[in-house]
């Protein structure tokens, strides 16, 4: 009795499956839609975290603030001069007044755009490496002691680590199902067993080994986990991509980085197979174990 | 090896009590028939189940085709299994299977192709007088029709051992009386053949009327 890959009619039908309830299929699409969820969260927030790490990475804005206008545009003149002279830096921006005043109106209205109010100068930097930002902070305060320096990487670290978190949380959760799944199936198998039994005592009078006939139930509970695991992959990835169109709407530079590449897409795709796969070895080790302890 | 089975001092127990089967010693040789007659409760199936290695014994030797089945590992004994056919007293058909597919079993554990199993299950559902009921179900089947089914599942694999439990105990003594004329051809066959032995457990009153 070769189980091949493609069963003939005759092996199919040496397990009754009269009467079998189509519960186990049921189960592994909501396993699966489920974990589909976990691992396209965790993709987003790697490619979230990766987005940040991008653009925050040497990234830094200059501050002078001095309430005299005169003694303020001739320090940021001295430090623009003195960044676009640093090696280290890649660009070195003024922010417009008139930008910075658009930015303050929710706040202060009409009255941002009076030239006595004291806004300070403002200079967008990038740095070619994230290292240099120590060098370029000693040699700025060299010519404008007043200068504040603002690193992005030190007040966005928390939301770096947050993702970081939410991701190892989402690998948890994806780990988490993955063993949920095994448990199922091992129970599955041994009902299986149970609702068989006079069947498999017949079998084994006539000779066939324990591996046979675990590759009739390790057969069956792998083809259920994969028609249930795909119906549930596939409702998972339909919402994915339906929050993923909402992302994309929102405008929001963070959030529009969580754009899925091919290989996340395929990743998602392929945890179906994966969990087929799971629950195949689960059932042959289980049934095997179970035959093992009679004679 | 003119001893096919050899039985030394063999004790079967179940549990803690007293022990079902003590000292059976015996030999079984080619090409014979044998009949196992005994009290209802004496262990004549006990007896079968331990040829046909449902159970072990808990002391003594079995020894089968020269090797002691006692000590065999597990791994073993389904090759040693597909050497003994049996017939059980209560048919033990597959219920959901035809009676084609339960006369192939045998051949589909064996690993014979699906395209040789029709040709010997065919013969052997006309041997048994079955033809016309290939596609039936067991429990469309009469007791008569059920057991002539197991016999023939028995035998199609040519074991090199047939064993029957109280084959004619679940049928009317008429079918009784033609079971037991189909067991004396299969023996005649047998013995032209194949040349294994045969042992039945059977009531006096069956064993009367060969």
């Amino acid at each position: 009795m070769k189980l091949r890959l493609i069963a003939t009619a005759a092996d199919r039908a040496l397990l009754d499956s009269a009467g079998e309830t189509r519960t186990l299929r049921w189960i592994m699409a909501v396993m699966l839609f489920l974990t589909v969820l976990a691992g396209a969260f965790g993709l987003g927030a790697l490619a979230a975290a990766a987005t940040l790490d991008r653009q925050l990475a040497g990234k830094l804005t200059v501050q002078i603030v001095e309430a005299n206008a005169r003694d303020r545009e001739a320090a940021a003149a001295r430090a623009l001069a003195a960044l676009r002279r640093a090696p280290m830096v890649t660009s070195a921006t003024p922010v417009d007044r008139a930008a910075l005043a658009t930015l303050l109106r929710p706040w202060l209205g009409a009255d941002g755009a009076d030239p006595d109010l004291p806004i300070p100068a403002m200079i967008d930097v990038q740095l070619r490496t994230p290292d240099a930002a120590p060098v370029v902070m000693a040699a700025l305060r060299r010519v404008a002691p007043a200068a504040r320096i603002d690193r992005y990487e030190a007040w966005m670290s928390p939301v770096a680590r947050f993702m970081r978190t939410m991701v190892a949380l989402a690998a948890a959760l994806v780990m988490v199902m993955a063993a949920a799944t095994a448990t199922v199936v091992v129970l599955a198998a041994r009902a299986g067993l149970d609702a068989h039994r006079e069947t498999i005592a017949m079998l084994h009078l006539l000779g066939t080994t324990d591996a046979q006939i675990a590759r009739l139930f390790q057969r069956r509970i792998a083809l259920e986990t994969l028609y249930g695991g795909l119906a549930g992959t596939v409702l998972a990835l339909v919402l994915v991509a339906a929050i993923g169109g909402e992302i994309a709407g929102l405008g929001a530079e963070l959030v529009s980085g969580v754009r899925f590449a091919l290989r996340d897409w395929a990743a998602l795709i392929a945890l179906p197979l994966v969990f087929a796969l799971l629950a195949t070895l689960a059932a042959r080790f289980s049934v095997e174990r179970v035959l093992g302890r009679i004679l | 090896m003119a001893n096919i089975v050899q039985f030394e001092n063999v004790g079967l127990r179940y549990g803690t009590g007293e022990e079902t089967l003590s000292d059976i010693s015996f030999t079984l040789s080619r090409g014979a028939f044998y009949f196992l007659t005994g009290a209802s409760g004496a262990g004549k199936t006990s007896l079968l189940k331990l040829l046909y290695l449902a159970q072990r014994p808990t002391r003594g030797q079995i020894r089968l085709f020269d090797e002691d089945t006692a000590q065999l590992p597990r791994a073993r004994l389904p090759g040693f299994r597909r050497r003994i056919g049996v017939v059980f007293q209560d048919f033990r058909l597959l219920p959901h299977l035809s009676a084609f597919d339960n006369i192939a079993l045998p051949l589909r554990v064996a690993g014979v192709p699906e395209a040789d199993i029709a040709a010997p299950v065919r013969e052997m559902l006309a041997w048994v007088g079955l033809a016309e009921r290939a596609t039936a179900r067991p429990q469309t089947l009469s007791g008569g029709e059920q057991q002539r089914v197991a016999i023939a599942r028995a035998v199609i694999g040519r074991p090199d051992i047939l064993v029957a439990d109280e084959p004619t105990g679940n049928v009317d003594p008429d079918m009784a009386e033609r079971l037991l004329h189909l067991f004396d051809s299969l023996t005649a066959w047998a013995r032209r053949w194949w040349s294994r032995p045969m042992i039945s457990t059977c009531s006096a009153a069956s064993r009367a009327r060969i």
